[in-house]
């Protein structure tokens, strides 16, 4: 512990002062989130479907693909693509690189979830569907992805809320999102106090809404059986 | 590509890796700890207490844990809550590591059928008893799969604390980067340490899960 | 969510709110005071800051910063390894001393009027102009190629605002550190990066594919600083500095560290 007079005193009106861009940092939260949330659903959904197609090597790839991601910190990843790959003549420009990092990210988790999803509805089903008449895509279309879905639903929005913090890992790229404005604004006037518990407050405003978006969701759309 | 830098830096890269393993094993004693006194306080009689801890989990469940690190690292000090280096950086993450623990107890406790609950009351043990040697034996079982998955995003995560200065696997290949400037090489080193570190909790992880599932 | 538990959640933020109230205190005792107790010196110094702060192969501190923080522990313990070093960037020191993790900070702050009303300078010890780091092969000459430019700077270093007052048309692209905003440069995401000419003409020696150009604008001097109203450290801090002016280390580390860059860094 170090000693010495400090020169701490509350002073909330930085946060009235900061919170324009706080709120600007929020947005871009926002948009990196969705648009990489969006997109992880989707490559996470193609790459499940990858892996139950017949033959050895494209789930051995998925599989490969999956265990690299899950199994490597977010933060190498995204220095990786943002510092590493100019070394290889690959330039992405900050927003592109964050948001490929955090879609292959969370797309790999997603995978996991949706391919875990498919294998627990029962194999019957399948063979069931096709028996009545309908097409295979229009089995899994409209009797196994459904179940699938429904199955995998907790466990996918856990990982969307999860996106949506590690969406502060791109503030280490130069992303002004919420997470770098607030570092941006204390770094500055030095109200770490003030302006950490401000973020932290618009983050848990927004992963409520997000938890609570989702919950609805969950009783519209996939109403229990 | 340049291996020379590979192979030359590869000593201070496992050395910063023995750092990470040591933050992420205290993190896991404590944080753990911490997490089943939380999960199982959602279980006691009083419902106020339960309401507050609920709360609290919740709140820095929403958090991200770079912003925790920040807030317990520069803001805690006003106050007058001062901590060294790398003691906050382990506070931070075992405050993260108990919240998400403890929402691993509770859901291993909730899965365990209510019936058992009521038959082992019903035989004279108290409702601490029933806990202690009927529910928590079994709720341990199902625990362990999301518990080592969430030792793995742990060990991850400890990478964040490079941000804040703390010597650590990330750290010491951007100590390397800041004087050789080749940051595809030795980031990818250090992704394939931290993988050779996850890979075999991830595999554990998973044949718990099947194992449980196996009748 | 239930009435109950919304009341809970109101009684949660009263009770933070008041905590957060009723904290406020002052400590009279210097950090000296602290240090000489502890036996140990805890210095926030750079670590990509070339030649102030950097970390050799060894991972050991280096740097004209770093000389300067272990003459400190010998000065105060007689021992110049009683010195604790950990890394800042140039965003985090202010913090880092304001939070306790370290008494002091020997770090390339420029002194500004408003770092002033936060911490205690010291006597000035350097002296830095700015300067401009781009692409060998660059056009870029001086601040004034740069509108439109993106520009790298590092979060929290004055070059910020000067660019943003100087240049308010280039687009700055801020970093977390010096190596993050100089490989920005290489990899071709900004058309320069813009720091104080010591580390800019360092990293132009070091690297054959980068130069340094312009001429160094807005001169500041740099400062040694300890927590804002501790007196007596700073008294302590100001004499060590005049020592070391008076019996010639000074001008044994400014050649140490700065011969081969000399003729281009505004004299003090």
């Amino acid at each position: 512990m170090t000693g010495g007079p400090t020169a701490y005193s509350f002073d909330w009106s930085a946060v009235a002062r900061g919170l324009p861009y706080l709120l600007e940092g929020a947005a871009l939260t926002v948009l990196i989130s969705a648009v990489a949330m969006v997109l992880a659903l989707g490559v996470g959904l193609g790459l499940a479907a990858l892996s139950q197609v017949p033959g050895r090597l494209p789930p051995r790839m998925v599989a490969a693909d999956v265990e690299v991601f899950r199994n490597t910190p977010l933060l190498i990843q995204i220095f990786i693509v943002y510092f590493g790959l100019p070394q290889l003549g690959l330039k992405l420009s900050p927003f592109l690189s964050g948001l490929s990092a955090l879609v292959l990210y969370a797309a790999a988790y997603n995978a996991e979830i949706f391919r875990a999803g498919l294998e627990a509805v029962p194999k019957g089903q399948f063979e069931a569907a096709r028996s009545t008449g309908l097409t295979e895509l229009q089995a899994l279309r409209y009797v196994i992805v459904p179940q699938a879905v429904r199955i995998s639903f907790p466990a996918l929005g856990n990982n969307l809320v999860s996106l949506v913090k590690n969406s502060s890992l791109v503030s280490t790229i130069g992303m002004v999102e919420l997470m770098f404005v607030a570092n941006d604004i204390s770094f500055n006037n030095f109200r770490t106090f003030e302006i950490y518990g401000a973020a932290a407050v618009l983050y848990i405003v927004l992963v409520l809404a997000l938890t609570r978006l989702l919950r609805l969701a969950e009783e519209r759309l996939l109403p229990a059986p | 590509m340049n291996l020379t830098v590979v192979v030359e830096t590869l000593p201070y890269l496992l050395r910063g890796t023995v750092s990470t393993v040591a933050i992420a094993a205290a993190v896991v004693v404590l944080g753990t700890a911490a997490g089943v006194v939380l999960g199982l306080l959602r279980f006691v009689p009083w419902t106020w207490l339960e309401t507050v801890v609920a709360w609290v989990v919740e709140l820095v469940r929403a958090v991200p844990l770079l912003l925790l690190i920040f807030f317990i690292f520069f803001g805690l000090p006003a106050l007058n809550i001062r901590i060294p280096t790398f003691p906050a950086a382990v506070l931070a993450m075992s405050l993260w590591m108990a919240v998400n623990t403890s929402e691993v107890v509770r859901g291993g406790i909730k899965s365990i059928p209510r019936g058992q609950f009521e038959a082992a009351r019903s035989t004279g043990l108290t409702g601490l008893q029933t806990m202690r040697y009927v529910i928590f034996p079994q709720a341990v079982r199902r625990m362990i799969p999301p518990f080592v998955g969430l030792c793995t995003i742990l060990v991850k995560d400890t990478s964040l604390a490079a941000i804040i200065g703390v010597f650590e696997l990330t750290r010491a290949a951007q100590e390397t980067i800041e004087r050789t400037l080749r940051s595809f090489e030795i980031y990818l080193v250090t992704a394939a340490i931290y993988f050779a570190i996850c890979f075999p909790l991830t595999r554990f992880a998973q044949k718990a899960e099947a194992r449980l599932h196996r009748p | 969510m239930t009435s109950s538990r919304r009341r809970m959640l109101g009684i949660v933020i009263a009770a933070l709110v008041a905590a957060l109230g009723a904290a406020g205190w002052a400590e009279a005792q210097s950090a000296l005071e602290t240090v000489k107790k502890r036996g140990k010196l805890i210095a926030g110094v750079k670590t990509d800051f070339p030649p102030f702060g950097t970390i050799d192969s060894g991972g050991q501190n280096v740097g004209f910063d770093v000389d300067v923080a272990h003459l400190f522990a010998r000065a105060l313990f007689n021992d110049e390894h009683q010195v604790e070093l950990v890394a800042v960037t140039s965003g985090n020191r202010i913090p880092f001393l304001q939070s306790g993790k370290i008494d002091i900070i020997i770090a390339t702050v420029t002194i500004t009027d408003e770092r002033r009303q936060v911490v205690e300078f010291s006597e000035p010890y350097f002296m830095s102009g700015s300067l401009l780091l781009v692409p060998r092969s660059s056009p870029v000459r001086g601040l004034d190629d740069l509108a439109g430019k993106t520009v790298a700077v590092v979060q929290g270093a004055i070059q910020d605002k000067d660019v943003e007052q100087l240049q308010p048309r280039a687009n700055r692209i801020k970093f977390g550190k010096v190596s993050e905003a100089v490989l920005a440069v290489k990899g071709g995401r900004a058309d320069a990066y813009v720091h104080d000419d010591i580390v800019i003409l360092s990293l132009a020696k070091e690297n054959s594919d980068l130069k340094a150009v312009g001429k160094p604008f807005v001169p500041r001097p740099y400062g040694i600083a300890v927590r804002k109203g501790d007196t007596e450290f700073i008294q302590w801090v100001n004499a060590q500095l005049g020592r070391m002016r008076q019996d010639g280390t000074y001008d044994r580390l400014w050649r140490k560290y700065f011969a081969d860059v000399e003729a281009q860094l505004v004299k003090p």
